[in-house]
């Protein structure tokens, strides 16, 4: 295969989600040259783009508001990771939460910034749904306020995003809200169409007359709030949103929908701030092999199509995600490393977060890449590395059904940032 | 009220096929199912429409009735069967004059037959193990038995029967002449109903022996346990059997957009339903992949398990016959009850004739069954409807028969009747709208059952919500609580087979049905 | 035979990226996950979606964004190849095989033949591609002129057939066999094999399995920046780089690099970024033979975000982007490298 030239970089960032671009921008941020190579298809982007740091049923003893400790003691698996640090936990989260949100105001993506306030807000589907940071269209649906207003799910007839009736009827359920009421709309600029891509939605709702079209729809409801499916790309997010609200004056604000804009928003916005903080972003790549020199791994082959490309670094950052987003691959019942490189096994105390359904298999998805407490990585042989690091669902105890989701990935790039940033 | 003549108890192919006969003759028909159509053996098998050579060298009168069924069916039924052939291959495993036996067996019994070579074979299933080089190729077929259940029931009803889903018998109140009186709740209706038939029929399948019971009479019958593997994706063109004395697993079926592994044959001592295990599984995916090998890299969507009632003096477990048996009760002292046990999907309707037969002698009836002859249906054509695309057409005409043209208007004429609802399988809303209204559908499963959305790769995962939206929108259910059990019925199947790719959509699932939309907790999370 | 494909977890990725389906909507283009994953599981019943397996552009979006990289273009060639037969063919893919059958071409010759080369024992051989060959003679004339000018001896291969990409398209195994065995023949005793159209190109490394380059690698990895100077633009001209997929997606980002790289090389120049740049134009998978009108919508969807960028033309490294987008009209298109030869400097 030919050779592009080899590039030389500070560190080498292998996955472009959430963890490898958080990871990125901290150093990045940090003065060293960061590349992020990535296969473009990324978990983060089919989230629901919202985050949280602490476990539900911890946060329905404790009541709304929760202090540090608590925060600190009841992130799964952080307790064990950080064994005895929590008072650096507490730093981390507040940091860490404090640079995600500086970095996607900048990229027009507004979130919620007080990590102390729990979130409460409506799927979708109707039904409640917890998180720490949420975009700020989308917390203005907390059901703490909610609760003795009156709320109306307004869907769009082609749209495929919300089904108002059904919402409606599952919130109901949630005895703590009044009866909300459900509300059909036929755009005509929807053109009768029977079902759009929610990309396609989007682009028709660009246009000055959709918008138009949508806040006559919400100003002729009764109701004072408003949730609607996701409507906007992050281009035009905030302003579509903003002008909603104000044309209509009502509180108009997004549901918590997986699957569709918001995890896409994340993503993009992540991508659009790391690059401005000059990371190299080389999407559509694959890692292909990885030199190792003792303790170090020094060198990476990286292939895009025909071409073939080295790259050395001092620091390699494995954020390649779980077994949905690539970084692990599954064999029968055996979660492996794709790369075989790093030692794969599952973290002692950690547990399935998922209840009902005894599916034993799932505990399975509890194994990932292992990783001292610094979040430096174990080679296959059982070396401790000195320059790689993992970060997000790449990690054992961290995949989305057994940790916390994108705040676990989110704060384990953190920590490996940080500490790559010695030997970057 | 008039009174009824007959009540059958039972919502399987027998039962409904008895029901039909009658009601067909101008008998006072009753049918009582405790649960779904179709939800018990007659759910729960492979498919296959037999062309009887099966059971050419073991059990000769099933093979003729089989083979004479099978040409029947296809005449009357033929909206539900897919006539994809079958081939009996010949392996290292096939004994040494086995398949000469096997012959002439089939030349015996009239079976028809067609010896290919082994290109002839390669061309007709290319993905048979390399080293298969001659087959013989006979008029199996795949049958839809959910299908064909309810189109016995909508043809039954049509004719004047009445016929109840959720309706389970309690009791009996017995008498001189035998059975009195009996009690039933209906659970749509949320009444106890009292019914006074002049004549019972037993079609319960499996639980043939607990309603026997509960009359004092003891059946002998014999339940056993068959087990059955689902594939995703046709990876046969037509059945695939292994040319050997009956085993566990020799049988390829494929079946809509799945191919289906079967079987095994153990008995079954409890009570209730049956559950396929784990190293089931696994010996039908051994046996299934010395057929054809690309198994082994297929996805393994789910396994289940059905129960065959077998006569008990027919032997035990696989060398037990498969024919069927209508039982007067008169013998024992109960005038009028008949019970019905053993047979074959593929001969439900001679069993049902006999049956009635039966109960037409018992009850001074003259009249002749007409179900050789008279069509289940007319087969569908929806080319009127330009407006559906050709894949809907296809699917609808091959799921619904001779209600496809009602079920492609539906979908026109309802407001989001086109929208997209399960993608694996392709159903619209407007077809799970259309059934969804009908008394019978109470949950997702029944649902599920009529058209096949949810059977897919992704078991519902993904198409879940829709269903339940359908479905709330008609009956104002508990939305909530069908999903959960829904995915709760799902899961049982999976559990076996969970690993490679379902283990990881299952994953996906789980990140979204308990993680975000937190379905079965309180509450999802980030 | 059909394969059905393990590794798919419904979630939807594909169907929202698919230019094709985000356009036109599932009730004209079921998208990818049904064309492709779906309803191949259904064995031969795949046979009534022939009509619509002809309207995917072969863009490759799909693939890129699904978390199972399943190849799912590829799973739509399979199955077109499959169910080819001639009966069924839309009249646009029965003119291309008539083209290809009576002159070796896509498309009909032009009736001006453009200057005869010698033949010459060069080393480097030059294949313009049936479009570059019959219908866009600059793009022919400009990498010439760029080739010699840097010093570069080349040869045209002699007796040269359509690369077959279109054959690929439209599944026909057999034309395809035919022109392949006739390329091979004619390059035979190549070192270097430059191309200006990425059908053609990717079609040389996925089914000849040969190497080839497109000129903008051969440029960017053989010529020196020294014999590649530019001069400044009459105007300050606003230019749009449209990202051919059958460039980005199968022969790597690295052609796009290079083609934003040598731009920007150009004075006076002002880049301007539209909306999804590798977003497909519509030209690609034989649509615009097979469904010219999906073809055409896609290329106004394209212009349309080029004009939103305020762009006064748009240029891209394929002939095929080039026609399709100026087909729809409304700004000017040029290849890439007939725009950068129309840039050199005089001066050595």
């Amino acid at each position: 295969m030919r050779e592009l030239d080899p590039l030389e970089i500070d560190v080498l960032v292998l996955g472009g989600g959430a963890a490898g671009l958080m990871a990125a921008s901290v150093l990045a941020d940090e003065g060293k040259s960061v590349a992020v190579v990535s296969r473009s298809a990324t978990a983060t982007a089919l989230s629901t783009g919202c985050i949280s740091f602490v476990r539900s049923d911890v946060f329905r003893e404790r009541g709304a508001k929760v202090d540090l400790e608590t925060l600190a003691h009841s992130v799964h698996p952080f307790s064990d990771l950080f064994d005895g640090a929590s008072s650096t936990l507490e730093e981390i989260i507040l940091d860490m939460s404090a640079f995600l949100v500086r970095a996607l105001v900048d990229e027009g993506l507004e979130m919620s910034a007080d990590v102390f306030t729990y979130h409460r807000l409506l799927t979708n589907l109707g039904t409640s749904y917890n998180c720490s940071l949420a975009p700020l269209h989308t917390a203005a649906g907390e059901l703490d306020e909610l609760e003795r207003s009156d709320l109306v799910f307004l869907g769009f007839r082609g749209h495929p995003d919300l089904d108002p009736d059904l919402a409606a009827h599952i919130v109901s359920s949630d005895r703590r809200l009044k009866s909300p009421s459900s509300h059909w709309a036929k755009l005509k600029t929807f053109k009768g169409r029977t079902e759009l891509t929610v990309t396609e939605a989007a682009e028709i709702l660009r246009s000055e007359a959709a918008k138009e079209e949508v806040a006559k729809v919400i100003s002729d409801l009764s109701e004072e709030n408003v949730a609607v499916p996701p409507l906007f790309r992050l281009a035009h997010f905030e302003k579509g949103m903003r002008w909603l609200r104000k044309a209509t004056g009502r509180n108009v604000f997004e549901l918590v929908t997986p699957l569709s804009l918001p995890g896409q928003r994340l993503q993009e916005g992540l991508e659009k701030h790391a690059a401005s903080e000059g990371c190299i972003l080389l999407q559509d790549r694959e890692l292909t092999g990885l030199r190792f020199e003792g303790n170090r791994v020094v060198e990476a082959t990286v292939v895009s199509r025909t071409r073939e490309q080295r790259m050395r670094f001092n620091a390699l950052i494995v954020a390649s995600g779980d077994v949905i987003g690539g970084g692990l691959s599954l064999e029968g019942l055996e979660v492996r490393d794709p790369l075989s490189a790093f030692k794969v096994g599952k973290v002692k105390k950690s547990r399935v977060g998922v209840r009902g359904i005894e599916l034993k298999a799932l505990e399975t998805v509890e194994t990932g890449l292992l990783a001292g407490n610094d979040t430096r990585l174990i080679s296959k042989e059982g070396v401790h590395m000195q320059n790689a690091f993992g970060a997000g669902s790449v990690l054992a105890g961290f995949s989305y059904p057994t940790g916390v989701g994108l705040g676990g990935s989110l704060i384990t790039a953190w920590v490996a940032a940080r500490t790559a940033k010695e030997v970057a | 009220m008039p009174r009824i003549e007959v009540l059958v108890i039972g919502g399987g192919a027998t039962g409904v096929g008895v029901a039909r006969d009658l009601a067909l003759r101008g008998v006072r028909t009753m049918l009582l199912e405790r649960s779904d159509f179709c939800s018990g053996s007659s759910g729960a098998n492979h498919g296959m429409l037999h062309s009887g050579a099966r059971y050419a060298l073991s059990d000769a009168q099933s093979a003729r009735d089989c083979a004479s069924e099978n040409e029947i069916l296809r005449k009357v039924a033929g909206f539900c069967i897919q006539d994809c052939g079958g081939v009996f291959v010949r392996t290292a495993l096939t004994p040494e004059g086995h398949k000469e036996s096997f012959l002439k067996a089939l030349k015996d019994l009239g079976i028809a037959n067609q010896p290919l070579s082994g290109s002839e074979l390669r061309v007709r299933e290319p993905r048979l193990a390399p080293e298969i080089d001659e087959g013989i190729a006979v008029r199996d077929a795949s049958i839809d038995p959910f299908a064909l259940v309810l189109a016995n029931v909508r043809s039954a009803r049509q004719a004047g029967a009445e016929i109840r889903n959720y309706a389970e018998v309690r009791s009996f109140k017995l008498g001189r002449g035998g059975v009195e009186e009996v009690l039933a709740r209906d659970a749509t209706k949320g009444e106890t109903i009292r019914i006074k038939p002049e004549l019972v029929v037993n079609a319960s399948g499996a639980s043939a022996g607990h309603i026997s019971s509960m009359v004092g009479l003891s059946l002998p019958l014999l339940v056993d346990k068959g087990s059955m593997l689902v594939f995703d994706g046709r990876l046969v063109n037509g059945l695939v059997n292994h040319l050997r004395p009956a085993a566990d697993g020799d049988v390829l079926v494929p079946s809509h957009s799945a191919t289906i592994a079967g079987t095994t044959s153990t008995q079954h001592m409890r009570p209730g339903k049956a559950t396929a295990t784990k190293e089931e599984s696994k010996r039908l995916l051994h046996e299934a992949a010395l057929l054809v090998p690309a198994v082994k890299e297929a996805r393994m969507v789910r396994a289940f398990a059905g129960l065959r009632h077998l006569r008990s003096d027919s032997g035990l477990g696989r060398g037990a016959s498969r024919s069927h048996q209508v039982i007067d009760h008169r013998d024992q002292g109960i005038d009028n009850m008949v019970s019905l046990t053993g047979g074959k999907l593929t001969t439900y309707r001679l069993m049902a004739e006999r049956c009635a037969d039966l109960v037409c002698q018992k009850l001074g009836v003259r009249s002749r069954g007409i179900t050789a002859r008279e069509p289940l249906g007319p087969s569908p054509d929806l080319r009127q409807f330009p407006r559906l695309s050709s894949w809907s057409r296809l699917r609808m005409s091959s799921r619904y028969g001779p209600l496809a043209t009602e079920v492609a208007k539906h979908c026109l004429r309802s407001e989001r009747g086109l929208e997209v609802a399960c993608s694996c399988e392709y159903v619209l809303r407007g077809e799970l709208d259309f059934f969804a209204k009908d008394e019978d559908v109470r949950g997702l499963d029944d649902l599920m059952r009529r058209t096949r959305a949810g059977m897919g790769y992704c078991q519902g995962g993904l198409c879940v919500m829709k269903l339940a939206s359908v479905l709330h929108e008609r009956k104002k259910c508990d939305a909530r609580e069908v999903i959960g059990t829904f995915l709760e019925e799902r899961a049982k199947g999976i559990e076996m087979v969970l690993e490679g790719p379902q283990l990881r959509q299952e994953v996906l699932k789980m990140y979204l049905l308990a993680g975000t939309y937190g379905l079965r907790k309180q509450g999802g999370e980030g | 035979m059909l394969t059905a494909s393990p590794g798919c977890i419904e979630c939807g990725r594909c169907a929202r990226a698919c230019p094709v389906t985000t356009l036109r909507g599932f009730e004209d283009f079921p998208g990818p996950r049904t064309l492709a994953v779906d309803a191949p599981r259904f064995g031969k019943e795949l046979s009534s979606l022939r009509s619509d397996l002809e309207k995917c552009t072969t863009c490759w979006r799909c693939e890129d964004v699904c978390p199972s990289r399943i190849p799912l273009v590829d799973l739509i060639l399979d199955a077109r190849r499959e169910l080819y037969s001639l009966e069924g063919l839309p009249s646009g893919h029965r003119r291309i095989l008539e083209n290809i059958d009576a002159y070796q071409r896509a498309v009909t010759p032009a009736k001006e033949r453009g200057p005869v080369v010698k033949a010459s024992a060069a080393k480097l051989l030059y294949f313009p591609g049936c479009i570059a060959e019959e219908r866009l003679p600059a793009i022919r004339s400009s990498t010439t002129a760029m080739l010699s000018s840097s010093g570069h001896e080349f040869r045209f291969a002699e007796g040269w057939s359509c690369c077959g990409a279109p054959l690929e398209k439209i599944g026909d195994q057999r034309r395809l066999q035919k022109v392949k065995e006739e390329n091979l023949k004619a390059f035979d005793g190549y070192e270097t094999l430059v191309t200006s159209c990425p059908g053609c190109l990717t079609q040389f490394v996925r089914s000849y399995k040969i190497d080839a380059l497109h000129t903008l690698e051969f440029l960017k990895e053989s010529v020196s920046p020294v014999k590649l100077q530019f001069r400044s633009s009459k105007t300050r001209l606003r230019v749009a780089l449209q990202q051919p997929c059958h460039l980005a997606r199968t022969i790597g980002p690295h052609a796009i690099d290079y083609s934003y790289q040598l731009l920007q090389r150009v004075p006076g120049l002002k880049l301007v970024e539209i909306d999804e740049p590798s977003r497909c134009c519509g030209g690609g998978g034989g649509v615009v033979a097979g469904h010219p009108d999906i073809a055409l919508s896609l290329a106004q969807a394209k212009v349309r975000s080029a004009l939103d960028a305020k762009a006064d033309i748009i240029v891209a490294p394929c002939p095929f982007c080039v026609t399709n987008l100026g087909r729809a009209g409304g700004l000017p298109v040029q290849d890439l490298v007939e725009f950068l030869a129309s840039h050199m400097s005089d001066r050595k």
